[in-house]
């Protein structure tokens, strides 16, 4: 991809990372190579002048104290010094000048140009004429003479130019290692998100659900973002695992209720047709199908709830008015049926939750529990708050289920033997279940047969 | 009174297009969200029903689109989902009501009825009459042949939603909706006990019964 587009290349994090890492390890490896060059080329200075230095301060302890006669004497006294030597008097005139033998067609005029100081002062003689390159040395005398020695310095500036070479050289391989250092850098800190590509990429085109990225030991970045990003898979897995369950149990129990709705209008086609049996088969479908849509939505409403696919519109309010709300709601049908139903809670309060989803819960609740207490019996709705969670108890005189189907009656289509002949679906006490979960909170049931049966939600506050 | 159908599932929109007009309504059928709103936009309508997934242009595009053009006709929308969001949106959108599939024909045309009413503005009469049962709301008496019936205030509810829709079937999810303010699938008998109940106060001591049961859709209160 990067390849067929070029302006992508330049923008790609890696090319990015190895051009910085090239720059920055080829500066500091300049800088290293010039202070290295600076120390060695002044010690090399320092080194090459250090005899003519201590000739030409010599020279004027011997002028100063016996004169331009005993200079003379000193400076001609070995023929084969290879220096230069030149005494100015102060008016300006050469008073005094050794040239070595091979030198004579030196030229000094530049050497006039030199100023009076009363330190040792460097320069070269660029203008000599001659093959060699040489440097001189003039120093001031007091009386306002000035003392000039000169040497060839060919030596120390091959070295100097040797070693600037082998400096400017060693680039080439120090900009290819900060090259390679770079690609070395860009690719163990790109590492991680290759990886993370292949993993997507084997989720994405190889439909493996379950493939999580090796979470680094190294860098705290990475492994925060990686097993963030593990931790978005598993939660993705869950859902389409969880939408997975809920197809396959959807399907499944729909299956039976369609059965008798497809029975219903197929006998009613093959039977001797008159206008009556039609109509009463017609009824019978149309109930049969109001029977699938709610199963259908319970159905749904239970399988999102368990599997947390569930929308839920958590709001922070106040329980008791909304017990009361259900409470009233049954009022007739309770006193239909002979049912007393009491309450006993404080005026307030207060959980997080969602209030329709909530309201479905307690009116399963009444519902199942006015459903089975018989005439004359009562039921009891309680609710407390406690320190982090909301306790609403729903306690009835009713049937009571045995110890044997208590841990059934939460399963979704499950009917008791009691409650075969009463109406609904089996998936009250299922949903009551699977919303309180879905708000991570538990029920709980205790329940004697014969004496009742006390169904309690727990609700974090 | 005229409605506008905007459906393109052919057996849907005809068995709509069908009971309208059995109800007594000129109905207009569209296949697709641009047909209809062009319709819409030109026709004058009571009512129009819109279905959200529509070829061409989505229903809730339609309605948003008659919005700003400052057509107000009163729409309910019909979808496949059920979910709250989905409802909220349409509601956003500039509907008026939402009903979901599958829904009985019932619940469709009273639901009609009810925007249409909404939507005339007239002022409810605060006396109903219908056979010899007659209702004065403000004072809250009820009284059928001279004989004063005495009803508790749920059942005072019911029976004024019956008078008002007189002759229209009602559905359990309507009732619940309109007495007690719920909208969940009704698994409970709430409303058979609350009917029941209303139909021993009007019409026990009566040869002939103004409250029947439809099997399957509902309950109506039509003149003896």
């Amino acid at each position: 991809m990067f390849l067929k587009n070029p302006k992508l290349l330049f923008k790609s994090n890696s090319f990015r990372l190895i051009t910085w890492y090239t720059v920055f390890f080829v500066l500091s490896s300049l800088v290293v190579n010039i202070y290295a060059y600076t120390v060695i080329s002044t010690f090399i200075y320092e080194q090459s002048r250090e005899e003519v230095g201590e000739d030409i301060e010599e020279l004027k302890e011997i002028y100063l104290e016996s004169g331009t006669e005993a200079l003379h004497t000193e400076v001609f006294e070995d023929e084969n010094d290879p220096f230069i030597v030149r005494l100015v008097a102060k008016e300006g005139d050469t008073a005094l000048l050794r040239i070595p033998e091979d030198w004579e067609d030196v030229n000094l005029g530049q050497m006039n140009q030199a100023l009076y100081s009363q330190d040792t002062q460097w320069e070269y003689l660029t203008e000599s004429g001659m093959e060699e390159r040489i440097e001189f040395a003039s120093l001031g005398v007091s009386d306002g003479a000035m003392l000039q020695m000169g040497q060839a310095v060919d030596a120390r500036e091959e070295l100097l130019s040797r070693i600037r070479k082998v400096y400017i050289f060693s680039l080439i391989p120090i900009m290819v290692l900060g090259y390679l250092g770079g690609l070395f850098v860009a690719d163990r800190a790109l590492s991680p998100i290759r990886q993370l590509i292949s993993t997507l990429n084997s989720i994405v085109e190889g439909g493996k659900m379950d493939v999580r990225v090796p979470v680094p030991e190294t860098d705290k970045l990475y492994r925060e973002l990686i097993s963030l990003f593990n931790t978005m898979l598993d939660k993705i897995e869950t859902l389409v695992n969880g939408m997975r369950g809920v197809l396959d149990n959807v399907a499944h129990d729909l299956r039976t209720p369609m059965t008798r709705f497809r029975g219903t209008a197929e006998v009613a086609l093959a039977s001797e047709q008159n206008g009556e049996t039609l109509r009463e088969a017609l009824v019978d479908c149309v109930e049969e199908s109001e029977r699938i849509q709610i199963m259908l939505n319970t159905l749904m409403d239970v399988s999102e709830a368990e599997t947390g696919a569930m929308k839920l519109n958590p709001e922070r309010m106040n329980v008791a008015p909304l017990i009361e709300d259900i409470v009233d709601l049954y009022d007739y049908v309770a006193e239909e049926k002979g049912v007393t139903v009491k309450t006993g809670f404080p005026e307030e309060i207060y959980l997080t939750a969602d209030r329709s989803r909530l309201r479905q819960v307690l009116a399963n609740l009444l519902d199942n529990a006015i459903k089975y207490t018989p005439s004359g019996g009562r039921v009891d709705i309680e609710a407390s708050q406690e320190k982090e969670e909301v306790k609403i108890t729903v306690k009835d005189t009713g049937v009571g289920i045995s110890d044997k189907e208590l841990d059934s009656i939460w399963d979704r289509l499950y009917r008791g033997d009691k409650s075969r002949s009463q109406r609904g679906l089996g998936l009250g006490l299922s949903l009551v279940k699977a919303i309180v979960g879905a708000h991570r909170g538990y029920v709980e049931v205790l329940s004697k047969p014969g004496s009742g049966s006390v169904f309690s939600v727990h609700l974090p506050a | 009174m005229r409605v506008l159908v905007i459906e393109d599932d052919k057996k849907i929109a005809s068995f709509i297009v069908k009971g309208l007009k059995q109800a007594g309504f000129a109905v207009d059928h569209a296949e697709d969200g641009e047909e209809g709103l062009s319709l819409a936009l030109h026709e004058s309508y009571d009512a129009a029903v819109v279905d959200i997934m529509l070829p061409k242009l989505n229903g809730l595009s339609v309605i948003e689109e008659l919005r700003r053009s400052k057509v107000n006709t009163p729409v309910i929308i019909l979808s496949a989902k059920r979910s709250v969001d989905d409802r909220i949106r349409g509601l956003e959108s500039g509907s008026d009501d939402y009903l979901t599939k599958p829904f009985s024909f019932s619940e469709l045309l009273a639901r009609i009825y009810a925007l249409i009413r909404r939507a005339s503005g007239a002022s409810e009469s605060t006396r109903l009459n219908v056979g010899n049962l007659s209702m004065d709301i403000l004072n809250r008496e009820v009284v059928r042949d001279d004989k004063n019936i005495n009803l508790q205030p749920r059942e005072f509810t019911l029976l004024e939603y019956f008078m008002r829709s007189a002759g229209r079937v009602l559905s359990k999810t309507l009732i619940m909706e309109h007495v007690y303010d719920y909208n969940f699938d009704p698994q409970t008998n709430v409303v058979d006990v609350l009917v029941c109940r209303l139909r021993n106060k009007v019409d026990k001591g009566f040869e002939k019964k103004m409250i029947h049961t439809i099997r399957g859709v509902g309950y109506v209160l039509k003149e003896p």
